[in-house]
C-alpha cells in the first residue's frame, strides 16, 4: 500500500541545486529515482524540469535572470495609488521619513537575505587619529544548529586544508630579510618542496600549483604558520585574552553519591569559562581546520570575531569553512571582508576562492568578471583563472 | 554577534505571504523567487521554448505576483503560482499563433480542468480501489505507472524495459496519474 500511496503523494518544490545535479546526471541510481519521484509528484516540478531538459543553456539563462532580479528588486512594494496619484507627496514623505527612521529602517531590512554582496556598503573607517581600527557591521553568522544542519559540499569540491596549502602562493613580508632575490629564490624552492613532500605522504595526490618568482605576494603585515597554514601575526596587536566556554566531565555528582539510584552513574558536567591568548586559541582552531573539521572550526572563528571583529585570519578561514559546508553567500561576505581589509596578505587567495564560491552558487556572470580580473592582474592565480574561464 | 532575527529563508510560504502583506517588504518576494523562480522559468521554457522570452516572462510573472499578493488571499502559493505561470504562457502563445498552437491546447486543457496534483485529495479508503483503477488505464500508462511507482524504476529504466522514449514515459506517467485521479474521484462528485 505504501508504494501505491506514493502515486498521489504531493512533492516539495525541486531546488535549483537538485535540478542542476539531475541535469548533469551527477547522482547515484537511488538518488536519481528519489528525485524523479519528486519530479513526477508535482506538475510544477515536471513541467519545469521538462523546460530545462529541452534547452541546454537553460541554467545559465536562469542564473543571469536571478542576478538581474535580485539586482532590480526594490525593497518596498509601492501601490499604484502612491505611484501615480500622489507621487509628489511620496517624494516629500520619503525625504522626511528617511530623516526620522534613518538607521533604524536600514537595520530592519535583512539585506543579506536578498542581495548578499553588501559588505562594501557597510564598511566605515574610524577616523579616530589614535587608532587605525576599522569599525564594520558584523556579518550575521549562522548559529550552531544551522552550522550542524548544513550539508557540506562533496569532498571532491571542498577546499580542504591540503588543497589550500598546495594552491597557496608564496607570501613574503615587506621589509623582511626576504628582500634579496637569492633569499626569495630559496624560499620558492622550499615552499614547492614542502608541497611535494606533504603530497607524497598522502594516499590521494592533490594538484599542486607551483610558486615562481613572478607571482610572489608581498604582505604588508607579519605572518606565521600555524598547523602549516599561513596566518597574519597579530601577537603584538591582539593582547586581550579571549574568553571561551570550557567543559569538563567530573565524577558522580555530590547529591547522588552513596545512592543506589540510576543517577549515581551519571557524570557531572562542569561548565566554566577559560581565558586564553589569541595566538593559543588560533593555534587550536587552525589545528581543527587542518584536520578539515570545518564546522567545529567555524564556531571557533565566530568566537574570535566576537572579540576581534576585523580579524583577517578569522574572516579568511571562516569563508573557506562556509564554502566547504556549502553556505556560499556567507563565504562570499567573508571573502569580501578579506578583500577590503587593510592587510593584503590573503587578497589574491580570497579573490580566487570568491570566484569559486560564485561559481558554486551559479552566479556565473559575476564569477567570469572576477576570473577576468584575476587573469588580467597576472598574479599567482592568473593561469588557473584562464583555465577556468575556458571551461565555463 | 548573537542572532536576533529569525532566518526568513526557513519560513514556510504561508508565513512569507503574511509577512509580505503586512510589511510590503520585497525581501519576502526575494525568498519566494529563490524557492520558485527556477520552476517558473522552467515552465516558461517548456511552453515558450526560448531563453530570452522565458527570462522576460519570469520577470513579468514575479512582478504580477508582487502586486497580486497584496490584494489577494492566496492559500496555496505553489499551486497558485503554477497557474499564474501557465496562464501567462498561454496568453503569450495566443499572441504568437500559429507557432504555439501545439502548446496552447495542452495549456488550455490544464487550465480548463483546473488540474493540479495537489488540488485533488484522494481519500485513504479510495486507495484500495487503486489496483482496479490502474487496470482501467491504457496499456502504456498501466505499464509505466507500474514500473515507476510500484517497481521503483527510474525513467530511463522504464524506457529500456518498455521500449518507449523517455519523454513518452514521463508523459504516460503524468497522464496515467491524472486519469487515475479522475477514476478514483468519479464517484465522489
Amino acid at each position: 500500500m505504501s508504494r501505491k500511496k506514493n502515486i498521489f503523494e504531493s512533492s516539495t518544490p525541486l531546488t535549483k541545486e537538485e535540478m542542476d545535479a539531475y541535469l548533469k546526471g551527477d547522482m547515484s541510481q537511488a538518488d536519481k529515482y528519489q528525485l524523479e519521484q519528486k519530479i513526477a509528484g508535482n506538475e510544477f516540478n515536471s513541467d519545469a524540469m521538462e523546460g530545462f531538459e529541452s534547452t541546454p543553456v537553460a541554467m545559465k539563462g536562469f542564473n543571469e535572470l536571478e542576478n538581474q532580479f535580485h539586482g532590480n528588486l526594490p525593497r518596498k512594494a509601492a501601490s499604484k495609488f502612491w505611484r501615480f496619484e500622489f507621487s509628489f507627496i511620496l517624494i516629500i514623505s520619503i525625504a522626511i521619513g528617511l530623516y526620522f527612521i534613518g538607521y533604524h529602517f536600514l537595520d530592519q531590512i535583512d539585506l543579506d537575505e536578498i542581495k548578499f554582496d553588501e559588505s562594501k556598503l557597510t564598511m566605515q573607517i574610524n577616523t579616530d587619529s589614535s587608532s587605525t581600527a576599522i569599525t564594520i557591521q558584523p556579518i550575521e553568522e549562522l548559529d550552531d544548529k544551522e552550522i550542524e544542519d548544513a550539508t557540506p559540499l562533496e569532498e571532491s569540491k571542498q577546499l580542504t586544508s591540503d588543497r589550500i596549502i598546495f594552491n597557496a602562493p608564496l607570501i613574503i613580508v615587506i621589509d623582511s630579510t626576504f628582500n634579496g632575490t637569492d633569499k626569495i629564490d630559496s624560499a620558492i624552492l622550499l615552499i614547492n618542496e614542502e608541497k611535494e613532500i606533504i603530497n607524497s605522504e598522502l594516499d590521494d595526490k592533490k594538484e599542486i600549483t607551483e610558486v615562481n618568482t613572478k607571482n610572489v605576494i608581498r604582505s604588508n603585515v607579519g605572518t606565521l604558520f600555524l598547523s602549516r597554514l599561513l596566518v597574519v601575526d597579530y601577537t603584538d596587536i591582539y593582547t586581550k585574552e579571549i574568553t571561551v566556554p570550557d567543559f569538563e566531565l567530573t565524577g558522580t555528582t555530590a547529591d547522588k553519591e552513596n545512592k543506589s539510584d540510576n543517577g549515581a552513574n551519571e557524570l557531572a558536567v562542569n561548565t566554566y569559562t577559560q581565558k586564553i591568548t589569541y595566538l593559543d586559541f588560533l593555534q587550536k582552531v587552525q589545528s581543527k581546520f587542518r584536520r578539515n573539521k570545518f564546522k567545529d572550526a567555524l564556531k571557533d572563528y565566530r568566537t574570535i570575531l566576537i572579540h576581534y571583529s576585523n580579524d583577517v585570519n578569522a574572516h579568511f578561514y571562516m569563508a573557506l569553512c562556509y564554502f566547504n559546508i556549502n553556505k556560499q553567500k556567507k563565504a562570499i561576505q567573508h571573502f569580501d571582508r578579506v578583500l577590503n581589509h587593510q592587510f593584503n596578505t590573503f587578497h589574491e587567495e580570497a579573490k580566487w576562492y570568491k570566484a569559486m564560491s560564485l561559481h558554486e552558487l551559479g552566479k556565473i556572470s559575476r564569477c567570469i568578471t572576477i576570473l577576468n580580473e584575476i587573469a588580467n592582474e597576472n598574479g599567482f592565480y592568473a593561469k588557473k583563472a584562464d583555465e577556468m574561464l575556458n571551461n565555463i | 554577534m548573537r542572532r536576533t532575527k529569525k532566518n526568513i529563508k526557513q519560513f514556510p510560504d504561508t508565513e512569507l505571504l503574511i509577512q509580505y502583506k503586512k510589511s510590503k517588504n520585497n525581501k519576502y518576494i526575494g525568498i519566494l523567487f529563490e524557492r520558485y523562480g527556477h520552476l517558473v522559468y522552467g515552465v516558461c521554457l517548456k511552453y515558450l521554448k526560448s531563453v530570452v522570452e522565458s527570462q522576460d516572462a519570469t520577470s513579468v510573472i514575479f512582478e504580477k505576483v508582487m502586486v497580486d499578493l497584496l490584494r489577494m488571499d492566496v492559500k496555496n502559493f505553489k499551486s497558485w503560482l503554477y497557474r499564474v505561470s501557465t496562464n501567462h504562457c498561454l496568453m503569450q502563445l495566443r499572441k504568437k499563433k500559429p507557432e504555439g498552437i501545439e502548446n496552447i491546447s495542452e495549456l488550455e486543457y490544464k487550465l480548463k480542468d483546473n488540474y493540479n496534483s495537489e488540488d485533488i485529495f484522494i481519500k485513504e479508503s479510495k486507495l484500495k480501489n487503486l489496483e482496479e483503477a490502474i487496470k482501467k488505464l491504457k496499456n502504456e500508462q498501466q505499464q509505466c505507472i507500474d514500473l515507476f511507482y510500484l517497481k521503483e524504476k527510474t525513467y530511463d529504466e522504464v524506457a529500456n524495459l518498455t521500449g518507449y522514449e523517455t519523454k513518452k514515459v514521463k508523459s504516460y506517467i503524468q497522464n496515467g496519474k491524472r486519469n487515475l485521479k479522475l477514476i478514483l474521484t468519479e464517484n465522489d462528485s
